[in-house]
């Protein structure tokens, strides 16, 4: 509590809440306020700032496996192809990042591909705690296969479970890939697909306890 | 093979000579749902495999069919003691996106119920530990000392849990007159309480024979294993998003992250009650800070500008604030498009570290949410942590890493 006072006072009159970008000269009626939403922001298809100079190590690092830097907010987003995603993972690894915060994947329909991202940070390497670099790639949405690297960050064991319920996708060599939140019944539909389409509600999944009981040890 | 002993509330089942299979849930007696599949030599458990998904609600698919802001109360509903924080890394997602920074009053607003939720998620988190331990009394005492800052979050936000309080651009309102004081008093309360919690938990000597080295947990396995919050800070890593990346206020206040080295279940313990210290400290900075500048701005100006002119009014002071009139959401909110993008955000929740990984095409839904809790990322703990304990270890272990199985389901 003593300490507050020293505090710098952040006067709040020279950086008041500056006007966004205007809407567009919109018409004050009411309806307007009803069906236009925000003006898209002028997109920005950039690194953040406070990525760049860290751009330019992991692109050293991971030289030779033709990494691409998709434009992202609030993480580093770094693509390679699938046969290079274990070595950059390792290289990755060497270079400080040293667990996984989230093993994510988004079903591109459209484009009959999925996404499987890895965001990692680092507990022991205090200068890079700061970032969130995900390392990811594109698999065909038919054959979804890829790499476990669970062998690399044990700490993605779990999220890869989950994915792979999720999703269907294969971790090739993940040493224990069962459905992890769901009945075997349910995963076997891969909900987060955007092909999933949810039911309304209703009483009768089925569930299916021999299937289920298949995945334990027993 | 001898037959199973029997037990009362377990299933057990013979799997190898002198190995049985106890099953622990999925009815808890603790909290929540979740099941521990359990082998034990003797009573040393040789495997455990903690079987998840009980309270799953789909989340990250419902969240793919539902406007960007019906997704707040969606998402506290993972954990309702922790909303602010649980929900905040989803707005700071989405306003990375639209491309808008809260004002500095939001900002401290919003940090000010972070920090009351976390004093009411370390509460919670210590009066089911207690009852796990069979000491009824810091279980008691946890859940009334936590009704003193539910209060002051209803006092805040209008609501004693899910508070969906801080809404894109900015908060849903702003302090009432008599909070600070009520703050003050608050904190002054809890300190002198987690004194005598130490001397009837922490100090207690039957406590410390049950927790003192066990469940182990050192730097480099903690790092492996991917733990979070105040766990890995009991395990020596100096790690917490509030430090590491600092987000809405936090850069700008005065506070100590309490860091322990021996990664036992006491350490684990003990780091919480010293983080509610901070949180204490936090909470009256902040508090000062709200009494120091004029109220103004707690939303930001593209959302304000079309705001009815009744809120502006009673944000101004024309109508009384806590009177018949309850503020609402902004209209834009209703018809909000996020334009193309993606982001991802992460706060320190009371629990640990909080992630979203949020991607809009453009629409009036989001394309994907990732969402990644700190208690599933906790779970994995129980499988590598608990393997060479006593099975009496077990709830040990188990209340010491704060587990909560609504929020790791999802």
């Amino acid at each position: 509590m003593s300490s507050a006072p020293e505090k710098k006072p952040n006067a709040p009159a020279p950086q008041a809440p500056t006007p966004a970008p205007k809407p567009a000269a919109q018409p004050a009626a009411q309806s307007a306020a009803k069906q236009s939403a925000v003006p898209a922001a002028p997109p920005k298809p950039t690194i953040p700032p406070e990525y760049q100079e860290l751009q330019k190590k992991v692109a050293e690092v991971l030289k030779g496996l033709n990494p691409t830097f998709e434009p992202s907010r609030g993480y580093l987003d770094v693509v390679v192809a699938k046969e290079h995603l274990v070595e950059a993972a390792r290289r990755l690894k060497e270079m400080g990042f040293d667990h996984v915060i989230s093993v994510g994947a988004i079903d591109y329909i459209a484009k009959k591909q999925f996404k499987v991202m890895y965001h990692l940070t680092s507990y022991l390497n205090e200068d890079l705690s700061k970032y969130v670099v995900a390392l990811s790639t594109y698999i065909e949405r038919d054959s979804p296969h890829v790499p476990s690297l669970t062998g690399i960050w044990l700490s993605a064991e779990f999220h890869e479970r989950e994915e792979y319920e999720m999703f269907g996708i294969i971790f090739d060599g993940h040493p224990d890939l069962r459905p992890l939140l769901l009945t075997p019944a349910v995963a076997a539909l891969r909900p987060l697909r955007k092909d999933f389409v949810v039911k309304e509600e209703s009483d009768d999944i089925e569930t299916d306890y021999e299937a289920y009981l298949a995945t334990k040890w027993w | 093979m001898e037959a199973a002993p029997r037990l009362p509330g377990m299933e057990v089942r013979p799997v190898e000579r002198h190995v049985y299979e106890v099953q622990i849930g999925p009815a808890h007696p603790g909290s929540g749902h979740m099941r521990i599949f359990v082998e034990v030599d003797g009573d040393i458990m040789v495997r455990v495999d903690p079987d998840i998904g009980f309270v799953h609600r789909t989340m990250e698919k419902l969240a793919e069919g539902r406007d960007w802001i019906k997704n707040i109360p969606l998402f506290e509903r993972m954990a309702i003691l922790d909303a602010c924080n649980i929900t905040l890394p989803y707005v700071e997602a989405v306003e990375k996106i639209l491309d808008i920074d809260p004002p500095p009053r939001a900002k401290y607003l919003r940090t000010l119920l972070c920090e009351i939720n976390r004093i009411a998620s370390h509460l919670y988190g210590m009066g089911i530990f207690g009852v796990f331990l069979g000491h009824s009394t810091l279980y008691m005492w946890a859940f009334g000392d936590r009704e003193v800052f539910v209060q002051l979050a209803e006092d805040l936000t209008g609501a004693r849990l899910t508070h969906s309080y801080p809404v894109f651009g900015g908060v849903r309102r702003d302090i009432p007159d008599d909070f600070p004081q009520n703050a003050r008093k608050a904190a002054r309360y809890m300190r002198n309480r987690l004194n005598e919690y130490a001397k009837i938990f922490l100090n207690n000597p039957n406590i410390r024979k049950r927790l003192e080295g066990v469940g182990v947990l050192d730097k480099n396995r903690a790092t492996e294993l991917g733990i979070v919050g105040p766990n890995v800070r009991a395990s020596g890593i100096k790690y917490d998003v509030r430090l590491v990346e600092p987000y809405e206020a936090y850069d700008e206040l005065d506070f100590e992250i309490p860091i322990f080295e021996e990664g036992d279940s006491l350490a684990r313990a003990w780091v919480r009650v010293e983080e509610i210290r901070q949180s204490l400290n936090i909470i009256e900075q902040a508090v000062d800070w709200l009494e120091r500048h004029p109220r103004e701005g707690f939303m930001h100006d593209r959302f304000w500008k079309n705001a009815p002119q009744l809120y502006k009014d009673i944000y101004n002071g024309k109508i009384d604030y806590a009177g018949k009139y309850r503020v609402k959401l902004m209209p834009l909110f209703a018809s909000l498009k996020v334009p193309a993008g993606k982001a991802s955000a992460r706060v320190e929740a009371g629990r640990g570290e909080m992630f979203y990984y949020v991607e809009s095409d453009g629409k009036n839904v989001p394309y994907r949410v990732r969402v990644v809790s700190p208690s599933f990322r906790n779970v994995i703990a129980f499988k590598y942590v608990m393997p060479g304990h006593r099975l009496m270890d077990l709830p040990a272990i188990y209340g010491s890493f704060d587990y909560f199985p609504p929020e790791w389901d999802r």
